[in-house]
């Protein structure tokens, strides 16, 4: 079931063209990630999504209400979590998220639950009457976070929630956006321009560039728009040329190459078995010290889409 | 709802800044108005019971008419701001010249002259100029109504009705005109009221400079984005900025009349109308700060603000009046300008009068004031304007 809809967004600054003809469906429950390096149009495209920028030409539909006609049913559904730090410094942790609650229709003790659940959830707890501005950055970040989920939205937008943050607090993020998923069945769109992220949390992915689509599926799929193929590394402590002929003689090999380091297969990704490899290595008594399979990343679909790297 | 997060938010903001708030609006407004009122009290009349100069008079013309005009001066209503000094030894010197009783009924003419001694205040002079002024104009209107009345009576020949009617009409003498008059010299400013009103335009503009700067930053930070990503319109928005903004100058003003108040120093009056004057002119400042970050950039909202605090404290006497100082004409001409009438005129007429009927067309002023701008910033929310900014 479509839970998102873009549909066809065209947006332009004066004469600049922001974004051209950008669609992409999101399902119910899905960790969508919305990838492209800084400047390609991801949070024009998330303002547009949460009703702060209406788009020259195209649509938005969340949760079945169209977001520029029914702005105030489309956003009761939203929890943002703005690139910035979009909380006051100068009251607590606590006044914050009674300040968001209430705009979000929370009251009396309802709010306080919520209140109480949203610091527990991002482990502030132990900072509800501390003044903001005294967090470092990676607790501002939970904060921020913290106001976003504490209503229970169906739909979740992060933009780039990562930026500036210790890894610390960037794991409990991703810990916490795979259990609200999970537990809650919140549908997540996460935007980035760190791929390793959106390749850790995301099943389904969009990729911009400049304003246009470059890749849009499933990871797999995204993936095998470059390649099909995917890489073997062996490290053995015996290796003797005898070896290469069975190894070739396997239905999945495509090509077999060899250096100091070891065995270099390229293999057919949907075809290849490790374990038919294994079988061959070891009755020709070969000693492995390691395996390891690279798959094409998301970071080289981009270099090979686009022809530039994604953080240049 | 979103009123009222926006209020306790507000609330909350306030009572957690509360020291500084109280340093900045109570007890440095009150030290800075203190220091440069000590340095300029000379420049203001003393508050006391006491006549405010002495005169002496030559009468040259020494007529029924100039005779009344020296009875009037020594009047009890008149004593009460100038001593007839028979001595000679007085600040002013008042020569009334041959002709001057005739003067008055439009035969000849005859102008009486005021002499300042060496320490003499001009302005006082100007005030005893106009008392004469007042006294001859008053005293010609009568010659001519018993005129009027002498040949009414003969035309009615009721003398009954027309010495009832004559009796009336010279009940009004010169000096019931003159009430006001004296009533606004006597009750001049202090050196630290007049600077409690003149620094209260200060506060105001750094108020409105905090809330241009504060929108500014809401909107850097993305708290009015996420703001506007929960169920909340830009109108909803905009009119819980108002009424937090609102309720922030209320604190801050409410703080510092009232440590002028505690303290003695100014807004003695009554409590009821200094609040009533608080909570109008309060509506003028939030709205004009709306109306200042919807229009206009951050920086030029803020420029405007300080051209209007600067002019005002040069050319608008906080720094002494410079066209006395300087001589040059041109100072005097912008002095008139008053760039913060809307925002002194009701304190100013409170503390001088007292009275709800001297606040209340300045009141009424800055609150259609107030509607206009919040019509116009509101259709110009609706329109989008500074949407982009």
């Amino acid at each position: 079931m479509n839970y998102i809809e873009v549909k066809n967004i065209y947006k332009q600054f004066d004469s600049k063209i922001v974004l051209e003809n950008i669609s992409f469906d999101i399902q119910k429950g899905d960790i969508f990630g919305f990838i492209g390096p800084n400047g390609a149009g991801k949070t024009t495209l998330i303002r547009i999504m949460t009703g702060l920028l209406d788009a020259n030409q195209g649509s938005v539909i969340m949760g079945g209400f169209e977001v520029k006609g029914e702005a105030i049913k489309a956003k009761r559904l939203l929890g943002l979590v703005p690139q910035e730090l979009a909380i006051i410094e100068g009251v607590s942790a606590y006044d914050n998220l009674e300040f968001f609650g209430a705009l979000y229709g929370l009251r009396g003790k309802n709010l306080k639950g919520k209140i109480g659940e949203a610091l527990e959830f991002v482990g502030l707890t132990d900072k509800t009457k501390e003044k903001v501005k005294k967090f470092s950055g990676g607790m501002k970040r939970r904060l921020n976070l913290a106001a976003a989920i504490m209503h229970e939205p169906e739909i979740l937008i992060l933009d780039e929630p990562t930026v500036g943050i210790d890894p610390q607090s960037r794991n409990h993020i991703f810990d916490f956006i795979k259990h609200i998923n999970q537990e809650k069945d919140t549908t997540v769109l996460y935007t980035s321009h760190y791929m390793e992220e959106v390749e850790h949390l995301c099943d389904n992915i969009f990729i911009i560039d400049e304003g246009k689509e470059i890749a849009y599926g499933s990871k797999a799929s995204v993936k095998s728009m470059i390649s099909n193929n995917n890489k073997v590394h062996v490290q053995l402590d015996n290796f003797e040329p005898s070896l290469l002929e069975p190894i070739e003689a396997l239905d999945a090999i495509v090509n077999v190459s060899t250096d100091h380091e070891g065995l270099h297969l390229l293999v057919k990704a949907e075809e290849f078995k490790l374990a038919d490899l294994l079988k061959v290595l070891e009755q020709n008594s070969a000693v492995i010290k390691s395996v390891s399979v690279d798959e094409p990343n998301l970071e080289e679909v981009f270099l090979s889409l686009t022809g530039k790297k994604l953080r240049d | 709802m979103t009123v009222l997060a926006y209020v306790r938010l507000a609330l909350k903001s306030i009572i957690k800044e509360l020291p500084a708030f109280v340093i900045g609006f109570a007890i440095f407004p009150i030290f800075i108005g203190l220091s440069i009122g000590f340095a300029q009290k000379n420049m203001f009349s003393p508050k006391i019971n006491e006549p405010l100069f002495t005169i002496s008079v030559m009468d040259e013309d020494n007529s029924w008419e100039s005779q009344e005009l020296i009875a009037f001066l020594q009047s009890e209503q008149v004593s009460q701001i100038l001593t007839v000094d028979v001595h000679g030894d007085a600040d002013y010197v008042l020569s009334i010249p041959d002709g001057y009783g005739l003067s008055l009924v439009g035969a000849g003419e005859a102008t009486i002259k005021v002499e300042l001694s060496k320490d003499a205040s001009r302005r006082l002079g100007n005030t005893l100029a106009s008392i004469v002024e007042m006294f001859n104009t008053e005293f010609s209107r009568g010659l001519v109504r018993e005129q009027k009345i002498a040949k009414l009576q003969e035309e009615l020949q009721v003398t009954e009705v027309g010495e009832r009617i004559r009796d009336n009409l010279t009940k009004i003498t010169p000096t019931a005109a003159l009430q006001t008059k004296i009533h606004r010299v006597k009750k001049s400013f202090t050196s630290t009221e007049y600077y409690s009103i003149k620094f209260l335009l200060f506060v105001f503009s750094m108020l409105l400079l905090a809330m241009i700067n504060a929108e500014e930053l809401e909107k850097k930070m993305g708290i009015a984005d996420r703001v506007l990503s929960t169920p909340v319109t830009r109108i909803m928005l905009f009119n819980s900025s108002f009424l937090s903004g609102y309720i922030q100058i209320l604190v801050c003003t409410f703080l510092y009349v009232g440590a002028y108040k505690v303290t003695g120093l100014s807004f003695s009056g009554s409590i009821p109308l200094l609040i009533l004057i608080v909570l109008v002119q309060g509506l003028l400042v939030a709205i004009i700060s709306l109306v200042l970050v919807t229009f206009f950039e951050k920086k030029v909202a803020s420029l405007l603000v300080q051209v209007v605090l600067y002019f005002t404290l040069i050319f608008g006497g906080l720094v002494g009046p410079l066209d006395e100082w300087t001589g040059i004409s041109i100072f005097r001409l912008l002095g008139k300008v008053k760039l913060d009438f809307l925002i002194s005129e009701p304190y100013h007429n409170y503390v001088l009068d007292n009275s709800f009927g001297s606040v209340m067309g300045p009141l009424l002023l800055s609150f259609a004031v107030t509607v206009v701008l919040y019509g116009l910033a509101i259709t110009a929310v609706k329109l989008g304007v500074g949407e982009k900014r």
